[in-house]
């Protein structure tokens, strides 16, 4: 139960980081993110070069990046490392473990296969191998199940199209819901409205693989218009992106809507009109970036469940992304390929959210401030 | 110059909720002349704030229905389009509200606040309409050039509401509307921008139609007073005849109900007892304000009084014989 | 006569015709699928080769899957485990968040900062790695249990509930009704209780009439990925489009849980709409 406890800590700790006076906030942030972003550019550029931009990238931040974002790092950097944390324990209590299948599994080749991999019985000595690995030798560990293969190298060509469908998703998801939510916005109660909504309501409602399969049967088997499934063509990637995209647009588009309505009855919209402005000018220079708050907001969510839906996703459109190895290592209990398919995912989601911090400051002035 | 800037004749703003309509502005008309300032008082809920916004048609259109008149000089205004409308805002006729923080936007810079009021009327941009920007800023009384760069929430109340001022005077209006705009702000800050408010209108010769509740300001600034009540005109006359010798008892009751400092200590407050009528879309039957008046009569239920001359430009509605209300003052 | 913000609100509800319509539809689905299984005496598992994937017809009204199987059956039986598992994950979500965000709103001050930001943290996490590790952690002790599934879906929805129901109380500790409680001497548990909860409850029904439709899509998700428990539309749905195939399509296997699926889902956001709109008509949550 020890473990338990260490988590509990970790979540302590955690919450404490909100009373971390500023400089010393300032100094870790941008110390820790200077580490981060090293730890990563030398998977892709090797030691020295990441070596140096981390140490760029560390003062540059402690310069100047808004103290509400290097808050967030504080507790995002150490967050990640307790969510591997988390993740090891439990694939640890989950029943049967990687060697569970093997032909002979007398106690001593049971030790002499976890020797060999590198996995001991504790879930914590595993957890310190393995960051101790990650960090010094920069490697995610070989797979336990795919011979002589690391996960990196098993997952890099898998990554590009995770990203790919995600960001193009998320792309559509914003267009189409701001389009559809501004719009019905500002003819409210009117018959376009009261559709457009019922239009989100709907894309909210379904799951995505649903309306994936209805387009799959509409689009490629009765209009032979876009290819099955697969991927490789930009055509592949429509039906994928499009049936990931929905519900999040839905959503965007009840967020920008009411958020819309919500700004046009400020009272600057009133100076505004007072002004003299035509309504395109109100609209455009002093309703929109109000409208905008609640839909960045989302969006950190919405990264989130995109990755979620992207399971499914490339699931039923045979999508070659991250997903299917990080099902296969679950159920194999590749540890190795799960966690390092979860780092990658979190790692994702959380510096989606960073950026989305950053986005936000930007476009609120009261939230900006150049830190002791 | 007897010629009125600014003619609102029989102005009624009726609103059309789900469960009933509302008249907000009943029948209302009154004259700003140049270079006048003319003070709309009266409680919260009485028209005077629907009456403001009517000129500049700020009502959300659907909503509203508006009938009468309001000419600013030949152009008639109720019914006119968009388009004219627009051209009249921000350029012959401004406006200032009251909350200068929630009035300015706040993820745009002061300079962009103004510099498009400037694009929009004045086809003028970088370098001149800096120039005016700054030369309108240090006439509200804010010198400098890095409060243009600001954003509203980096300046204080006061400041705030002399940037909506400057805002409104960039093009030169000829009517400025003030709706309570010292209501939100403290009381030295407030004489400040009294004190602005009138150095401006004499400089420009500019007209101000200013909206109040407090008799003090009133006393402050205005020229002529409007006292509304339930959406209807009940007195008008020039202020220091008003505050001397009110001639309808809301008008006294108000007076009397304002705490006064070079009274005695230890006296009672005289608050006006009772609660605002509702306002419904019916002709009433009554006096609007007969139910709280403490000088209702027998007439005063039996059918609203019309405005009626009260030597000069007084105006007032009632049917107290004039001679009674001068005779109550002590 | 003025009537009670409730009445008021049940008047709004009832002339929403869309929330009425939600509700009557989630009322039929949810009666169908507990009770004609046993009064019709249909069996989901009852596998008959030489009928398999025939079209709808007057004895099979759905049809038959692969191995000739009821489509009626499985589809009224696999409703029980979707509505079941939406319901009871709700109920955890609803427990775990009111709980957290009460506190959170109650208390105020470091301690509401320290526990949202673990939230917000949280917030934009994918869950479904945690969840889909919980799965398999009990896919293979104990097929067929469903609780750790409800604690699992209930784990990942209740940190909206958390923050919603903490920005009630936030701004329902402040008042003056409670302020004037708190002066009388009563304890803190009972000022959360009896005070100011009661006022949160229309909100708590609200999102947890929203909650429950993310809840069984969720489901369906692990179902169709082949995680599922027991039988569910998630998985009739993978049945259906595993024999997609462009020579011959047997589209009753995909249709019918997939419209069973989404009409739940709409009318239960219809019923949330409703009855967010009847508490509120002004939007201010």
């Amino acid at each position: 139960m020890t473990e338990i406890s260490i988590l509990v800590l970790g979540i302590a700790l955690l919450a404490a980081t909100a009373w971390c006076p500023a400089r010393a906030t300032r100094m870790l942030g941008a110390l820790l993110f200077g580490l981060v972003l090293g730890v990563v550019l030398r998977f892709a550029l090797g030691v020295p070069v990441a070596l140096v931009s981390a140490v760029v990238a560390g003062l540059l931040t402690f310069r100047f990046f808004p103290l509400l974002v290097l808050r967030r790092v504080l507790f995002l950097v150490p967050a990640l490392v307790l969510l591997i944390y988390a993740t090891t324990l439990l694939m640890y209590r989950a029943p049967g473990n990687p060697f569970a299948n093997e032909r002979a599994t007398t106690p001593q080749v049971e030790a002499a296969l976890r020797a060999q991999y590198g996995v001991p019985k504790s879930a914590s000595a595993f957890f310190g191998m393995y960051m101790r690995r990650l960090l010094v030798e920069g490697t995610l560990g070989p797979s336990i199940k795919v011979q002589g293969r690391t996960v990196e190298e098993l997952i890099a060509p898998a990554f590009p199209v995770s990203v790919a469908l995600g960001s193009l998703s998320l792309l559509l998801s914003v267009s189409l819901g701001l389009g559809l939510g501004v719009v019905a916005g500002l003819r409210r109660n009117t018959a376009l409205d009261h559709l457009s909504m019922l239009l989100a309501l709907i894309g909210v409602s379904l799951p995505n693989f649903v309306l994936g399969s209805a387009a799959m049967i509409v689009f490629a088997l009765w209009f032979h218009w876009l290819p099955v499934a697969g991927w490789g063509t930009l055509r592949h990637v429509v039906m994928p992106a499009v049936a990931l995209a929905l519900p999040n647009a839905a959503i965007i588009a009840r967020l920008a809507r009411s958020g819309m309505i919500d700004v046009l009855q400020q009272d600057y919209i009133r100076t505004a009109r007072a002004k003299g402005l035509p309504e395109s000018w109100v609209v455009v220079r002093h309703a929109l970036r109000g409208t905008l708050m609640p839909v960045v907001s989302f969006l950190g969510p919405a990264a989130a469940a995109t990755m979620t839906g992207s399971f499914v996703v490339e699931v039923l459109f045979a999508v070659p992304g991250m997903g299917q190895w990080f099902v296969k290592g679950a159920i194999n209990r590749d540890y190795s390929v799960v966690l390092g398919t979860a780092i990658v995912y979190f790692g994702l989601v959380i510096l989606f959210n960073l950026l989305v911090d950053l986005a936000y400051a930007w476009l609120d002035p009261r939230l900006r401030s150049s830190g002791p | 110059m007897n010629e009125e800037l600014l003619r609102v004749r029989d102005l009624s703003v009726t609103f059309a909720t789900r469960e009933r309509s509302v008249r907000a502005v009943d029948h209302v008309s009154f004259d700003v002349r140049p270079g006048e300032v003319v003070g709309l008082v009266g409680e919260s809920g009485c028209g005077k704030s629907v009456t403001s916004l009517s000129i500049l048609g700020l009502h959300e259109q659907p909503a509203a229905r508006v009938t009468g008149s309001i000419r600013l000089g030949e152009r008639e205004l109720v019914g006119a389009s968009r388009a004219e409308l627009r051209e009249v805002r921000g350029n012959r006729v401004s406006m200032i509200f009251q909350d200068p923080l929630t009035s300015l936007n706040p993820y745009l810079r002061v300079e962009e606040q103004l510099a498009e009021v400037l694009e929009l009327h004045k086809n003028l941009r970088g370098p001149a309409a800096r120039a005016r920007m700054l030369e309108i800023l240090s006439q509200v009384g804010i010198p400098g050039e890095e409060r243009l760069r600001a954003y509203p929430h980096q300046l204080s109340g006061g400041m705030r509401q002399r940037i909506c001022i400057a805002m409104a005077l960039l093009c030169g209006p000829e009517l400025l509307i003030a709706d309570e705009p010292t209501t939100m702000l403290d009381v030295t800050i407030q004489a400040q921008i009294l004190e602005l408010l009138r150095a401006l209108r004499l400089e420009r010769k500019m007209s101000i139609l200013f909206i109040t509740h407090d008799l003090g300001v009133v006393s402050e600034i205005c020229d002529r007073v409007i006292v509304m009540y339930a959406g209807r005109v009940v007195e008008q006359a020039r202020t220091r005849e008003l505050l001397q010798t009110p001639l309808h008892p809301y008008t006294e009751a108000l007076l009397q109900s304002t705490p006064r400092v070079d009274v005695p200590r230890g006296g009672s407050l005289h608050p006006i007892g009772g609660l605002p009528p509702r306002l419904s879309a019916d002709r009433l039957e009554e006096c609007a304000f007969a139910p709280r008046c403490p000088r209702a009569r027998e007439g005063c239920r039996n059918g609203e009084p019309a405005l009626s001359s009260a030597g000069g430009e007084r105006l007032r509605r009632c049917i107290v014989p004039l001679a009674e209300m001068t005779a109550g003052r002590s | 006569m003025s009537k009670s913000p409730f009445q008021l609100a049940m008047q709004r509800l009832l002339h929403n015709r869309m929330a009425i319509l939600g509700g009557l539809l989630l009322a039929l689905i949810a009666f169908g699928c507990v009770f004609l299984p046993v009064l019709l005496k249909l069996d989901p598992n009852l596998t008959q080769p030489a009928l398999r994937n025939q079209p709808p017809s007057a004895r099979f009204l759905f049809g038959t899957d692969g191995l000739g199987r009821d489509l009626v059956a499985r589809v009224l039986v696999g409703g029980r485990t979707s509505l079941l598992v939406g319901l009871a994950a709700t109920a955890v979500s609803v427990l775990v968040g009111v709980a957290y965000g009460a506190l959170a709103g109650f208390y105020g001050g470091k301690i509401d900062e320290a526990m949202m930001r673990l939230v917000d943290f949280m917030y934009g996490l994918p869950y479904m790695f945690l969840v889909i590790l919980i799965m398999l952690m009990f896919s293979e002790t104990a097929r067929g249990d469903m609780l750790p599934v409800f604690l699992a879906l209930g784990l990942v929805q209740w940190l909206t509930m958390a923050r919603i129901v903490r920005g009630q109380v936030l701004a329902l500790r402040r008042q003056e009704f409670v302020l004037a409680a708190e002066l009388l001497g009563v304890s803190d548990a009972r000022l959360l209780i009896r005070h100011v909860l009661p006022n949160v409850f229309g909100v708590i029904m609200v999102y947890a009439t929203l909650m429950v439709p993310s809840v069984i899509i969720l489901e369906s998700f692990l179902s169709f990925l082949g995680l599922g428990v027991a039988l569910s539309w998630g998985q009739l749905v993978s049945d259906g489009i595993a024999v997609i195939n462009p020579i011959r399509s047997y589209w009753w296997i995909l249709l019918w849980p997939s419209s069973f699926l989404g009409i739940t889902l709409i009318s239960l956001n219809f019923l949330g709409d409703g009855l967010r709109d009847a508490l509120d008509p002004k939007g201010k949550t």
